[in-house]
């Protein structure tokens, strides 16, 4: 038989339901009697709620905040000190904060029929100056996006280790302001949620495409003052998620209110301008950034000013500051900081909350680091990977504690550069670069190396003040009469094949058949409590606990298996699908045949826990695992055009132990692509006003099949010395090194005609002002 | 909504002319079932016009080739007499969407669609292609350039429709070629667009010239100093930077997202000269 268990590129289990269009999404979900909700929004960033006004023969089927009684408003509260709260209402009942919230919704037959009725419905709003722009938030007398703070700040943070004698001797002294522009999200299902009461078991039954339906249960049920127990929540196949589906939705609060009060099946599916203009934006962050270095390029301090456009309102679970908190304790990145500052704002406008997404701040936090190394490397006239090599943490250091007491739990970084340097050619590149192209084009190339914290656990999560910390993971696994094993897990799984690689994990303890081992996942009613699928961690904690139960569940097989083989427990084992002894055989089926069917053959005093287990896994350490990555990109620019055409990717990827290295690649593959989009083409912009000015995907620019290269993927497998099987959270990676490689070989092709962009998304349009401002200034010395 | 598919150019005039209500012809659909399906238009009348021969038939004669407005892009670019005679004309009509669209869409609907980002119209005018038009009152001609009026209007007299686009024969040493620019690399639509036609003398002085550019004004531009600008050189430097800078000078483009002011009249200089490159090196050529 073939190996299907740790290590084994598996098919992906789940694909044969996707590739036949079988896949059940909300979408897919019909039920007698169900109405389709659209919602009025606010067409304005900030203003005023003078009314809302809803014509007599409407009044059935609309819906504003004055009528939704018993509903409480989101709350997400940082644990941090100084943190100002916000109040996020389901339906905005006072003020409105955003272009796109939420001011009435309205119910009917069919999707076109309730939209018809949101055109009838006039929102009465007394416009008030907007704040949308997160550096001059801060400025005093300034609009206020919440009144009672008195300013426009979520959370303010500091680390300083102490900066001021390096910054006032290095020899090498960079300074730049860069920025992350805000992006959207864009999962190929939108967000989705079909809600109904069901009578007979008194519960709320809310079916949405969530990352974490245990925590959106909490959270309904909080909102909505219901026992945890009335509320059920399911998810069913999910469309792509990327940190969009780890939230509480308004949305899914008002539906949920409507199915109990109108006792009908409630839907809403939103529609991609909703998702881009009023709810999947995320990053944006701008760095004010300084980094020193000695004549060779060894590091001495860095030193930032981090500001993050957080939007409006605190997001539940994960709060309006993740991102500027995890950028405090992640900007030194994989290397040896002696000294280190880095000031925090979690500023609030009147924007879209900014969401978490896929390398959530660790995009935005390699992007500015990698630029500054290049920069320092071309300031000393040394090739990039040479400085950086200079200073990344060795293996010799691991396990390594960082200057913000990062764990750093094992690999060698320094390998993994020099491998991708010596995959994409520098030398080679070099010489080409020499040469020049015929077509006039210029050449970059550009390395990015991160390493990605996954999986970390409860003490992590509580220094972020993120009022959801995970704590302990839970599988159950039930051995079946007929011999089948069914593993449940509170985890979601939306793309990451985790049903394929959890049951690699279950066949690697029990050596049952794959084919016969069941992921169910997706529903509070089914599954031990978890905080879902996001940071990069269900492989490793998930996968923990998976094992974890299928190892005491064998522990008891064994001990049926040896009575039926009257045989000593010592002298026993699970073996193939056998329990083995020497004095013979017997296979697990009739092992649980036994059990579940023939208990007379079983001693009276038989242990009755049966064969079915929960058990729960935490890691030995709360940092999690580091995986690690180095990605390089060569490229040419068109100095005419502006535009980047990608001629040559390589990432070399340290992931531990690979469960199933096909799924890891189709992870980094994934990511890569979004870091591309990230680096070259995803942008969200607003206009004074707050309005967002991109609503179709003709405008939000993604990457295609076209944009992305082929990439070339090696492994390292440097096992974490934390997790169960040695394995590490990869999740996220590809999304983040992509945008440092990209963007420094975008620079570096630039750097040849004197040129440089500061700003992500690198667009025809910027990088031809960039080589324009060039030329000016040339000119302007030259005269 | 009523659905025709007559299967002669009479019947079909016929039937526009009596429509009471808002009637459409229907090609390829790429554009007018989204418009339909998106409630941007509520005609009352549709007549297909693909069960009718002329405007289904590519042919090619002596003194130039006809091809069928509801011919698809597929089946232009399958055609190798075509592909040979003007490839600027067909690499533009390739670049329409994806490889379903190209299954459906056609140069008449592209044309009267009207939309100043259409990729072929460039194409049409450099190659100072020729409308037949069928209508009530009998057939007219009328060159492509004078079809579009404004965004999504066209010159078009109700119950009129494009029959065929005739191709005037075809030079020795000339060649046609076709660029835009789009932020990505596939499935967009034009920022900027370029049509260029070249007729070279033995010498490799430019003899004819036409120049269009799509996306930088309301309708497709035939920039005549930029023709200007080449006839008579060899194509040089100093020509291509003339020919660059009257392309700039003749855009008057809308600024939006997609593309700044600044930035697409300065593209639009230079697709004009890199596609006056392309053309200039297939027309030594042949
Ligand atoms: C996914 C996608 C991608 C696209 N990409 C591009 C692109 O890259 N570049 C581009 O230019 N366009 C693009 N388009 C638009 C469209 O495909 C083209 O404009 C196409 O050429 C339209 O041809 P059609 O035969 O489908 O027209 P139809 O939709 O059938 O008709 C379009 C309009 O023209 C009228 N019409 C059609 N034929 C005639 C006729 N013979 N006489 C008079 N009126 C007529 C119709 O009444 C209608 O108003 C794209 C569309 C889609 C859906």
């Amino acid at each position: 038989m073939a190996n299907t268990g740790i290590g084994a590129a598996v098919a992906r289990k789940e694909d044969g339901r996707f590739l036949h269009g079988r896949g059940q999404f909300v979408g897919d979900i019909k039920l007698a009697g169900m109405l389709d909700a659209a919602f009025v929004r606010s067409p304005v960033a900030h203003g005023r709620i003078v009314s809302i006004d809803v014509p007599e023969q409407f009044h059935e089927a609309v819906f504003t905040a004055k009528d939704l009684t018993g509903l409480k408003t989101i709350r997400a509260n940082s644990g941090l000190k100084g943190f100002k709260s916000s109040e996020q209402p389901p339906l905005a009942s006072n003020k409105v904060r955003l272009v796109g919230e939420l001011l009435a919704v309205c119910v009917g037959g069919n999707r076109a029929l309730a939209e018809d009725v949101v055109d009838e419905v006039f929102a009465n709003i007394e416009e008030l100056e907007p704040v949308t722009d997160m550096l001059s938030a801060r400025a005093p007398d300034v609009p206020l996006v919440h009144e009672e703070w008195g300013d426009n700040v979520f959370l303010e943070t500091n680390v300083d280790t102490g900066v001021e004698a390096a910054l006032a001797s290095a020899p090498v002294k960079i300074s730049r302001r860069l920025r992350m522009s805000r992006q959207c999200m864009a999962p190929l299902e939108g967000r989705g949620v079909v809600a109904e009461w069901n009578h007979r078991t008194q519960q709320l039954v809310v079916h949405t495409a969530t990352q974490i339906p245990h925590i959106v249960r909490t959270g309904l049920a909080e909102c909505l003052g219901l026992d945890e127990s009335a509320v059920r929540v399911t998810a069913p196949d999910v469309g792509g998620g990327f940190g969009y589906k780890a939230i509480l939705l308004p949305e899914e609060l008002v539906v949920c209110w409507l199915a109990i009060h109108l006792h009908r099946p409630v839907r809403w599916l939103e529609d991609r301008r909703e998702a881009l203009t009023a709810s999947a934006n995320a990053r944006e962050h701008y760095y004010d950034i300084t980094l020193c270095a000695d004549e060779e390029g060894k590091f001495l301090a860095l030193d930032a000013k981090v500001t993050v456009d957080a939007g409006a309102y605190s997001s539940y679970p994960f709060t309006a500051c993740l991102e500027a908190t995890q950028v405090a304790s992640i900007l030194p990145g994989p290397y040896n900081f002696p000294a280190y500052r880095c000031q925090t704002w979690s500023v609030a406008t009147n924007k879209c909350p900014i969401l978490p997404y896929r390398g959530v701040a660790r995009a935005g936090v390699c992007y500015a680091l990698e630029s500054m190394v290049d920069l320092v490397a071309r300031k000393i006239n040394k090739e990039p990977h040479d400085v950086r090599l200079e200073n990344l943490i060795t293996p010799e250091q691991m396990p390594f504690d960082n200057i913000v007491n990062k764990h750093f739990d094992s690999g060698d970084y320094p390998e993994c550069l020099k491998r991708a340097a010596a995959a994409i050619d520098v030398e080679g590149v070099r010489k080409r670069q020499v040469l020049g192209e015929p077509d006039g084009r210029l050449v970059g190339l550009g390395m990015g190396i991160f390493n990605e914290q996954a999986a970390h656990g409860t003490a992590v999560y509580s220094a972020w003040g993120i009022p959801m910390i995970p704590g302990y993971e839970q599988a159950f696994v039930r051995f079946t009469p007929d011999g089948g094993l069914e593993v449940r897990v509170g985890i979601q799984c939306h793309g990451q094949g985790s049903e394929t690689t959890l049951a690699q994990v279950a066949h690697e303890i029990l050596g049952l058949d794959i084919e016969s081992i069941k992921i169910v996942h997706g529903d509070t009613e089914l599954s031990p409590y978890s905080t879902g699928t996001w940071g990069s961690r269900v492989m490793v904690m998930s996968g923990g606990a998976v094992a974890t139960a299928c190892e005491k569940l064998c522990e008891r097989i064994q001990l049926i298996g040896a009575h039926l083989l009257q045989a000593e427990l010592e002298d026993t084992q699970v073996e193939d699908g056998y329990v083995k002894a020497p004095s013979g055989q017997i296979s697990l089926i009739d092992v649980a045949r036994t059990w579940y069917h023939r208990p007379q053959d079983l001693p009276a005093d038989v242990d009755r826990q049966g064969l079915e287990v929960t058990a729960g896994y935490k890691l030995r350490r709360d940092d999690g695992t580091f995986s690690y990555a180095a990605h390089a990109a060569v490229l040419a620019v068109d100095p005419h055009f502006g535009t980047v055409e990608i001629i040559k990717y390589v990432v070399v990827e340290d992931g531990g132990v690979l469960i199933n290295p096909m799924i890891v690649d189709g992870q980094i593959l994934g990511g890569a692509a979004q870091g591309i989009g990230t680096a070259l083409y995803e942008e969200m912009p607003f206009d004074e006003n707050g309005q967002p000015l991109f609503s179709t995907l003709a405008d939000y620019v993604l990457p295609g099949a076209t944009e992305v290269p082929n990439i070339h993927i090696e492994h390292m497998e440097t096992p974490s010395p934390y997790s169960l099987f040695g394995q590490k959270g990869i999740g996220e990676g590809g999304a983040i090194g992509s945008v440092a490689a990209v963007t420094n070989a975008v620079n570096d092709a630039l750097c040849r005609v004197g040129a440089e962009v500061c700003e992500t998304p690198m667009t025809p349009r910027r990088i031809l002002t960039a080589i324009q401002d060039a030329k000016s200034q040339r000119e302007s010395v030259g005269t | 909504m009523e659905y025709k598919a007559p299967s002669s150019i009479d019947e079909a005039v016929m039937l526009l002319a009596q429509a009471n209500g808002k009637a459409h012809v229907l090609a390829g659909g790429t554009d007018l079932l989204v418009q339909i399906r998106a409630g941007f238009t509520k005609p009352t009348l549709v007549v297909d016009v693909k069960n009718i021969l002329e405007l289904r038939t590519i042919s090619v004669a002596d003194d130039g080739v006809c091809i069928g407005a509801a011919v698809t892009g597929a089946e232009l670019g399958e055609h190798d007499a075509v592909k040979a005679a003007w490839p600027g004309l067909v690499e533009a009509t390739e670049l329409i969407g994806s490889t379903q669209i190209q299954g459906r869409a056609s140069l008449g609907g592209n044309l009267c669609n009207a939309s100043p980002a259409a990729d072929t119209v460039p194409a049409l005018v450099a190659a100072s292609a020729i409308c037949l038009i069928a209508g009530p009152n009998g057939q007219r001609e009328a060159p492509v350039e004078q079809i579009v009026t404004g965004p999504g209007q066209t010159s078009l007299k109700n119950s009129e429709f494009v029959v065929q686009f005739q191709l005037p024969k075809k030079l020795p040493r000339s060649a046609d070629a076709y660029l835009r620019f789009i932020p990505r690399t596939e499935m967009d639509i034009a920022v900027v667009g370029a049509g260029v036609n070249l007729t070279l003398d033995k010498k490799g002085i430019c003899q004819q010239a036409r120049v269009a550019l799509g996306a930088v004004a309301p309708t497709v531009l035939l920039v005549e100093a930029g023709a200007k600008a080449l006839i008579g050189s060899t194509l040089d430097d100093a020509a291509l930077d003339k020919l660059r800078a009257a392309a700039s000078a003749a855009c008057n483009p809308i600024d939006d997202k997609r593309g700044t002011v600044e930035f697409r009249v300065d593209v639009a200089g230079v697709l004009a000269k890199r596609a006056v490159l392309i053309a200039k090196q297939r027309a030594e050529m042949n």
